[in-house]
């Protein structure tokens, strides 16, 4: 049957298009052959939940359903917006996500750019593992050994690493985890240390399509590497470069839970309680559920993310780059 | 395709034309002292898991086991039959929903990354959509009870099939990487659409393939979330990231592991060395898979090569 | 084993004889799956369940297939999700919150269980009895205004024995080296030994404090003898209150003593501690479980606080951490400390003799209630009680001992020697205790639990539980102040929430930096009164004064 269709395609010119739609089809079958698969999965497993959106408007009844529970208009809304440690909450995540992305993501870049020019192949393989290892450490564990390292001095003993080499080099212990000023800088440095190798294989992923005839003929014209880096393989990846910083736009408004929540204390709350951990101290964390809080949230979180990631958008692709739309 | 035996010779001669200097320098101590940087973590762990009680709680950097490498923990975890099956479970589900991830994500990005076909766009925009809204809990929930998902093996395979993120990742590999000549090159030669997918397009974009593959399989492989809310209680569905994070957080667990350990006759192990040793064994199997797809990073293919 | 298994298949037919007609009423009925979710067990031991013998002992006495469900991470989330989605287990609980059974009674999810109850007294003897009570009417009263509505079945928390956990344990070798092995007994001693552990290079002490955020040991050790409370108000209705009137008649008032001058000399003092290193510099950072007490057990702490101040936290905080980091520990290792005076006076600490701890529910989405109530009938009837007690008529059975019970429970995670059944132990009385429902009045015999723990126990950890109950009842009668009853009827208005979990926000703050010597105390203090004023504190005040007065005059 396959053979049939596809000797069918590929005379189209043959035989002049008749009726549009039919022919239209013929022509296009396995394209949408491919998509229908994925096009099944995202319409039961994606949109079949959709409607619980409206949620964030309501107060869910089990009694009644989701359909019939009642409107309360913004009040879920105004819960949240009413209260200044919500407003913090707020304004340290996006602080915190600029900082990533101005600091994390070109991070990675660079570290992926770094890595490929690496000369010894067995040398640049065994790298590549070493720095994608930590992203198997959970939070819990990772956020752990930040603090043994940051330890101030105490009674008893001398401090984390970090201090102790300060000390030996004559400064002043510092609390690190106690400073509200230091406290984004943690996160972003913790965060680069333990997932930028990861973050890198996509980038090594696209640098690996690219023609080494281009790099030949780049030497021959007598470029050196960092002008091959430049010229050629940074133009190359930059597509990558830019979904993947568009998605990290889309989630601006979101904050990564189990880092902040197992990195941050009472002292740091000024500056490094973020929306999700705030929610969970007056709410989650008591045990307790509010369906419709969690939804509101995540609605009016994203909602201001798809509008960061359109207007993103529109500026990539003056860039001759297709974003994500 | 004899991509790998065409491309080493023009490699030597690259390195040889270049040189070796300053910038070199600076590149290697760059990566490696950030490797060490995250070297470290993991060997902390590994040392942690092989330290006894009594000189762990000394505190230190843990940079050499001290007072004896001890295995009893790796032992104890591998007496204990939910940590036995639970790897079969991830790695059951781990392979089939990586599998089937990886083939409909991209199948369907490769479609609607052709633009110019009807109803592309508006697929493609359906999907983007997802990135920002769910339904949240409940109507998933339900969902997932109407077709008989909760508590069954399945609802940890088939609601992630179609990944967003990589969907969009690879949309893009298609429609910018893949190069448009090659493939009007291979239709006019009198190769089908089928025929250039599969033997043009698929084979261009191993390497992305590759990477998202691993992507994917890591997201399955760490994922205890669609365990803890929708089976919670199955014993023998448990994969073992919800053990590693049961051994994290919850003391019930513990106290199984540690009363398997002390039937062998041996002390109770510690704790922190069996989460510590619960870690290592959470990663390696994961981490075996890297080395096999390592390879699509490092040497792609020439375009001249296909062409041929 | 063998033998024990076929005393108890004896003892199950025993008793199937003695209750000939409830052993027939089930047997007839069809048999159904009851799904039973409790927090915090673990089911991992496959082959541990099947081979349970006191769940196979339930399931054919109710003829009934017994599912148990649990968990700590997501446990609750997924619960009262399924609960909201209509999939819930035919038999959950919740810890008792007075906002939870109202929303689930609001929302039709669980069943009136006195209506199914009076329907067949002859069915249910022992539920009947317990939900006429009339302290169980008072609280189906206080819950959903209905006294003849009964959504769950109440279970009540008493002590067996006096408990009291604001006692820390010393190390010995440290309070030998710097206080002459003397136990501190009043405040004054407590710091001057803590700042002499300072001196020698030790932390003083460490209160557990769950990176402060939770103040309650701070609270026991400092506020208390010097007539105050550092606490927000949250939790109990009295938390952060000292009684300026008298407890029990009209001149009772309650004072929110959170932001007071006196708070503040308590803060000073534990500003003063850490500035002199006799508390963790790193106090607020560290957990208390893994990092806090395995540097107690390496040595580095002079006294650390442990538990909620059962007697066997004792036992256990000896035997992990402090006895894995010393495998050759004896028993005069850890020395308990004593509640600290001021003045020869202890100062108070307001407790509840008895209270109501969890509330299990059977929820709408189930199509047989009645069979789980037979459950429940079952378990409270004195055949029940024996059985997961394990006792003979409520009398302890020396047959089976913590062998038999280690090899049960252990199969859900606990191996702690306990001898009752880890499952529905907690269900009739918070302290997993055994209640004599069949002789007594519901709440004679859920206010007078039997405590059969001393009976098996290895001769080192009676030894301990013996010695901290011994040190505990030494001060106890003179420290806590007994709560009259229908202080366990207190209701608080819903916005009440709010308010106290804001003041708990900033109680957090505030103290942590005060303490930390971030903030000055002195420009601190005014700036802590202002915002709470402006959170709601007098409201507060006014709302738990107004809440106990009329629960004192129902």
């Amino acid at each position: 049957m396959t053979v049939r269709q596809a000797g069918a395609v590929r005379q189209p010119d043959l035989r002049k298009q008749k009726t549009g739609f039919v022919a239209y089809i013929r022509k296009y079958w396995f394209l949408y052959m491919l998509v229908l698969p994925g096009f099944v999965f995202m319409a039961v497993f994606d949109y079949g939940p959709m409607y619980g959106i409206q949620l964030a408007f309501k107060k869910y009844s089990p009694k009644a359903g989701v359909w019939a529970s009642q409107w309360i208009g913004l009040d879920n809304f105004r819960r949240m917006v009413g209260d200044p440690s919500f407003i913090r909450a707020f304004k340290n995540t996006i602080i915190i996500n600029i900082y990533h992305l101005i600091f994390g993501f070109s991070f990675n870049v660079f570290l992926a750019l770094m890595l490929n020019e690496l000369k010894l192949r067995k040398y640049k393989s065994v790298m590549q593992t070493c720095v994608y290892l930590p992203y198997f450490l959970s939070w819990v564990i990772f956020s752990g050994l930040v603090q043994v390292f940051l330890e101030s001095p105490g009674t008893a003993d001398s401090g984390g690493l970090v201090n102790q080499l300060i000390a030996m080099a004559g400064g002043e212990p510092i609390d690190f985890l106690k400073r509200p000023e230091l406290f984004r800088g943690i996160l972003v440095i913790s965060n680069i240390i333990k997932s930028s190798g990861y973050s890198t294989i996509v980038y090594l992923a696209a640098i690996a399509g690219i023609d080494p005839a281009l790099y030949e003929s780049a030497a021959i014209d007598g470029a050196n590497r960092r002008d091959a880096l430049i010229h050629i393989t940074f133009p190359r990846i930059l597509p990558s470069v830019v979904i993947m910083l568009i998605l990290q736009l889309s989630g601006l408004f979101l904050s990564n839970f189990d880092q902040v929540y197992n990195l941050y204390n009472n002292y740091v709350l000024s500056t490094g309680d973020v929306l999700s951990t705030y929610i969970y101290r007056i709410s989650l964390g008591g045990g307790g559920t509010d369906f419709e809080l969690s939804t509101a949230m995540n609605l009016i979180m994203n909602v201001m993310g798809l509008i960061v990631v359109g207007i993103t958008n529109r500026y990539v692709s003056r860039l001759d780059v297709q974003g994500i739309f | 395709m004899t991509a790998g035996s065409k491309e080493k010779p023009s490699r030597v001669s690259m390195l040889q034309r270049f040189g070796f200097n300053f910038y070199d320098v600076f590149v290697f101590a760059f990566v490696t002292l950030f490797a060490l940087l995250c070297v470290y973590p993991m060997w902390y762990v590994l040392v942690a898991s092989v330290t006894p009680y009594s000189e762990f709680v000394k505190g230190g950097l843990m940079l050499w086991p001290t007072g004896g490498i001890d295995f009893q923990y790796y032992h104890a975890i591998f007496t204990t039959r939910s940590f036995i099956n639970s790897m079969w479970i991830s790695a059951s589900k781990t392979v089939l929903s990586t599998v089937a991830s990886v083939l409909v994500t991209a199948a369907m990005a490769y479609g609607v990354s052709k633009t110019h076909v009807k109803g592309m766009k508006i697929i493609n925009a359906l999907v983007v959509f997802n990135l920002f809204f769910s339904g949240g809990l409940i109507p998933q929930y339900m969902l997932y009870k109407d077709l008989g998902l909760i508590r069954s093996y399945w609802v940890m395979v088939l609601p992630g099939v179609l990944n967003i993120t990589y969907f969009i990742i690879m949309r893009n590999y298609y429609s910018y990487s893949v190069p448009k000549s090659l493939e009007e090159a291979a239709l006019l030669d009198g190769c089908t659409e089928v025929g250039t997918f599969f033997r043009i397009v698929t084979p261009v974009s191993r390497s992305m393939l590759a990477a998202i593959a691993l992507f994917i399989a890591v997201l399955n492989w760490n994922d205890y979330y669609s365990y803890m809310m929708f089976i919670g209680n199955k014993t023998n569905l448990q994969p073992f990231a919800w053990i590693l994070r049961r051994m994290l957080v919850d003391q019930t667990m513990m106290n199984q592991v540690r009363k398997g350990a002390m039937s062998l006759g041996s002390q109770p192990p510690p704790p922190m060395a069996l989460r510590m040793s619960t870690i290592i064994c959470a990663m390696v199997p994961i981490m075996c898979v890297y080395p096999f797809l390592q390879r699509y990073f490092t040497s792609g293919i020439t375009l001249g090569a296909v062409k041929e | 084993m063998k033998r024990t298994l076929l005393i108890l298949v004896a003892l199950v037919m025993a008793l199937s004889l003695a209750l000939p007609a409830m052993a027939e009423g089930n047997a007839a009925r069809e048999k159904v799956t009851v799904r039973f979710a409790q927090f915090g067990n673990s089911t991992d031991d496959v082959e541990g369940m099947e081979n349970d013998p006191i769940k196979k002992a339930i399931e054919e006495a109710v003829n009934i297939e017994l599912e148990y469900d649990t968990g700590t991470d997501g446990f609750i989330e997924r619960m009262e999700t399924e609960l909201y989605t209509g999939g819930a287990a035919e038999l959950f609980c919740s810890f008792g919150e007075t906002e939870k059974i109202q929303k689930y009674v609001e929302e039709e999810l669980v069943y009136d269980l006195a209506a199914i109850v009076n329907a067949e007294p002859e069915r249910y003897p022992t539920l009947f009895k317990i939900m006429n009570a009339p302290e169980y009417k008072a609280y189906n009263k206080l819950y959903t205004g209905d006294p003849e509505k009964a959504y769950a079945f109440y279970s009540i928390f008493s002590f067996a024995s006096p408990i009291y956990g604001g006692v820390p344990a010393y190390n010995k070798a440290i309070l030998d080296e710097v206080n002459e092995g003397k136990v501190p007994a009043t405040l004054d001693e407590f710091t001057a030994f803590m700042k002499a552990c300072a001196d020698k290079g030790y932390v003083g002490y460490w209160p557990r404090n769950s990176k402060l955020t939770d103040w309650t040991y701070f609270n026991f050790t400092f506020a208390v003898p010097m007539g105050t409370s550092i606490m927000a108000p949250a939790g109990d209705a009295w938390t952060g209150f000292v009684q300026t009137g008298e407890l029990g008649t009209d001149t009772e008032a309650w004072k929110l003593m959170t932001t007071s001058e006196e708070s503040k000399e308590v803060v000073r003092l534990l500003a003063d501690l850490y500035a002199a290193g006799a508390l963790d510099k790193n106090l607020g950072i560290k957990g208390d479980f893994d990092d806090a007490y395995s540097d107690f057990a390496a040595g580095k702490i002079g006294a650390a606080d442990f538990g909620f101040g059962f007697p066997t936290q004792y036992a256990d905080f000896f035997n992990r951490p402090w006895k894995e980091a010393h495998p050759d520990a004896s028993t005069d290792d850890l020395v308990l400390g004593t509640a600290l005076t001021v003045d020869g006076k202890y100062g108070d600490v307001y407790s509840l003799l008895n209270w109501v701890s969890y509330h299990y529910f059977v929820p709408t989405s189930c199509s047989y209630p009645d069979r789980v109530l037979d459950l429940i009938e079952y378990l409270a009837s004195a055949a029940g009680q024996d059985l997961i007690h394990n006792t003979t008529n409520y009398a302890y059975r020396e047959d089976q001992g913590s062998d038999f019970w280690n090899s049960v429970n252990s199969a859900y995670g606990y191996n702690d020697g306990r001898c009752k059944y880890v499952w529905f132990a907690p269900m009739f009385a918070g302290g997993e205790y055994e209640v004599d429902f069949t002789n007594r009045e519901w709440w004679d015999a859920s206010t007078h639990p039997i405590d059969n723990s001393w009976h098996w126990q290895d001769a080192e950890y009676a030894g301990l539980v013996e010695y901290s109950m011994g040190v505990t009842s030494q001060f106890v009668g003179d420290l806590v102040v007994d709560l009259p009853q229908y202080y366990t009827r207190i209701q608080l208005p819903a916005e009440a929430a709010d308010i106290r979990a804001k003041l708990t926000e900033i109680t957090n703050q505030y103290l942590t930096q005060m303490i930390g010597g971030q903030l000055d105390i002195d420009t601190g203090w005014a700036q802590y009164q202002a915002e709470y004023e402006a959170a709601g504190a007098a409201q507060i005040e006014q709302m738990v004064n107004d809440a106990i007065a009329a629960a004192r005059a129902e």
